[in-house]
């Protein structure tokens, strides 16, 4: 089933339809397994700590299950929906947090498939990468996290974050640039 | 834009991650949603409100308000304040929002007053006057500049008894920040303020003409509206998102709903459609392929409406008909 199939009948738009009881689960976890990678990957570039990430993206997913009643396919695609709420929940974590997290502690997840020597590689270019990011301007680290992070368009982008889509553009443009020469 | 290197920091949630927290949300399924205490302050103010008023008041009130929204939505004739309200966006899409009619009675015996909501430093630059009957969908349309369409499906019984055109409409609005904190603060509202840099920024707004034609069958009237998009002229230092969360806190959704809902709206096209919280029902439809919006009366059978753009034009046919009718009818445009 679609992804968007799944929304449409796991998260109805209207609130009177949405009043029925999700019966579901099986969309519920085709949703679940297609958005979580984007908003997990959202907090790396946003946040940028490991630990905080897990948190980060499960407090949203149960802001967003508590308030899927809310959710209106006629507005927004699920996934813009769920990175709004992702979007507030960083904003909060750095309210209360002000600081940004250990850049080390935002290096790879190792994995079994890759070898020592890939591992140390790619991790080296995690640190550098997390370290040129924290020397961003929080909306210049936001825009890279939900374009590279969450995957999402320059127009998607635009919406959420109330700027235009040729600012968007010419933003990630400017950042990536500048990284590029650096990196 | 070589970009490759921005991809290094993605990476995969551990699999102990993914299945403890769908675990974890599993347990909360068994809660349901947010308890009603907890939901938008829309519904139980509104449900709140009719517990105090008397049936047939209610009935009265809830009545006036499903019509004056048709009408609202329906682009009848000239109401600048409604217009201009209307008329803040380009339309692409439509959204219905339910709107707490209570709520809005607090703001006066107006109600949704855009002059009261944006200050009152509107000019009307073009009115038109009254809309004007023509004779033929041809001097319709010379009348509108548009190519005049007419459903090639029309209910059985039903025949034109007139076709009328109302000219361009135009007006200048000025921001003033004082007089909408002042709303806001009638509705005790004080947890967001006005964007800064409002006072003083000018918006034009344009309504180009509209050609209604209205078919009848005895009492029963059904009537099809189209028009080129409005549009509005804004600064682009305009915040229109945080605008537009104010007027969703307004019109009654609570703090966390109209954040989000202002930060995912598209406010540049799309055409915000109230419709009273309670006394009415919508859902999306699809005309041609484009997203169109379906409102009915819940207690009315006779407002209903059909809302879709369409390169560029917007159109609209209300009436009273079954809702497989009005959605054949729409349809058949052509």
């Amino acid at each position: 089933m679609s992804v968007d199939k799944a929304v449409s009948k796991v998260w109805p738009w209207s609130a009177e339809a949405a009043r029925i009881p999700v019966r579901d689960a099986d969309d519920w976890d085709d949703l679940y397994r297609a958005q979580l990678p984007r908003v997990y990957n959202f907090f790396r570039y946003r946040v940028g700590c490991t630990a905080d990430v897990e948190d980060l993206t499960a407090t949203t997913f149960e802001k967003a299950w508590r308030a899927r009643h809310r959710y209106r396919h006629d507005i927004a695609a699920f996934s813009t929906w769920l990175l709004t709420i992702a979007r507030r929940v960083a904003i909060d974590h750095f309210r209360t947090r002000c600081k940004s997290a250990p850049l080390e502690e935002a290096a790879a997840v190792p994995s079994p498939d890759r070898t020592p020597e890939q591992d140390a590689g790619l991790r080296s270019d995690v640190d550098r990468l997390a370290e040129l990011l924290a020397k961003l301007s929080p909306r210049e680290r936001e825009i890279l996290a939900l374009k590279y992070g969450a995957d999402m368009t320059n127009r998607d982008i635009a919406r959420i974050t109330g700027l235009s889509e040729s600012n968007v553009g010419t933003i990630v443009h400017r950042t990536v640039k500048d990284l590029r020469a650096r990196w | 834009m070589d970009d490759e290197f921005m991809y290094k920091l993605r990476g995969t949630p551990s699999a102990k991650f993914v299945d403890s927290l769908r675990q974890r949300l599993g347990e909360h399924e068994s809660e349901g949603f947010e308890a009603p205490g907890s939901e938008s302050v829309l519904e139980d103010s509104a449900a709140s409100g009719f517990s105090r008023t008397s049936k047939s008041t209610r009935f009265v009130m809830i009545g006036a308000a499903v019509a004056a929204t048709l009408v609202l939505f329906a682009f009848p004739a000239v109401r600048a304040s409604a217009q201009a309200f209307l008329n803040l966006f380009r339309v692409v899409n439509f959204t219905a929002v339910p709107v707490n009619v209570d709520r809005l009675k607090q703001l006066g015996p107006s109600g949704l007053d855009v002059r009261a909501l944006i200050g009152q430093q509107i000019e009307v630059l073009a009115d038109p006057g009254p809309p004007q009957t023509v004779l033929t969908l041809g001097d319709a349309a010379q009348a509108a500049g548009i190519p005049v369409k007419l459903p090639s499906v029309v209910a059985p019984g039903l025949v034109i008894v007139r076709t009328e055109v109302e000219g361009e409409h135009e007006a200048r609005v000025i921001g003033d920040t004082a007089k909408l904190t002042d709303v806001l603060n009638a509705l005790g509202i004080t947890d967001v303020r006005p964007p800064a840099g409002l006072d003083g920024q000018v918006a034009t707004v344009r309504v180009p003409p509209i050609v209604r034609t209205v078919y009848a069958n005895g009492s029963q009237e059904v009537a099809f509206i189209q028009a080129r998009s409005p549009e509005v002229t804004l600064p682009a230092s305009v915040d229109l998102a945080a605008l537009g969360e104010i007027g969703l806190r307004i019109v009654g959704f609570d703090a966390d709903q109209a954040h989000t809902l202002a930060q995912t709206i598209d406010w540049r096209g799309t055409l915000i459609v109230p419709v009273p919280a309670g006394a009415s029902s919508f859902r999306q439809v699809d005309i041609h392929g484009n997203r169109g919006l379906f409102v009915e009366s819940t207690e009315r059978s006779d407002l209903k409406a059909v809302l879709w753009s369409e390169n560029g034009l917007v159109y609209g046919m209300t009436g009273g008909l079954s809702d497989a009718l009005m959605l054949q009818m729409a349809e058949s445009v052509q």
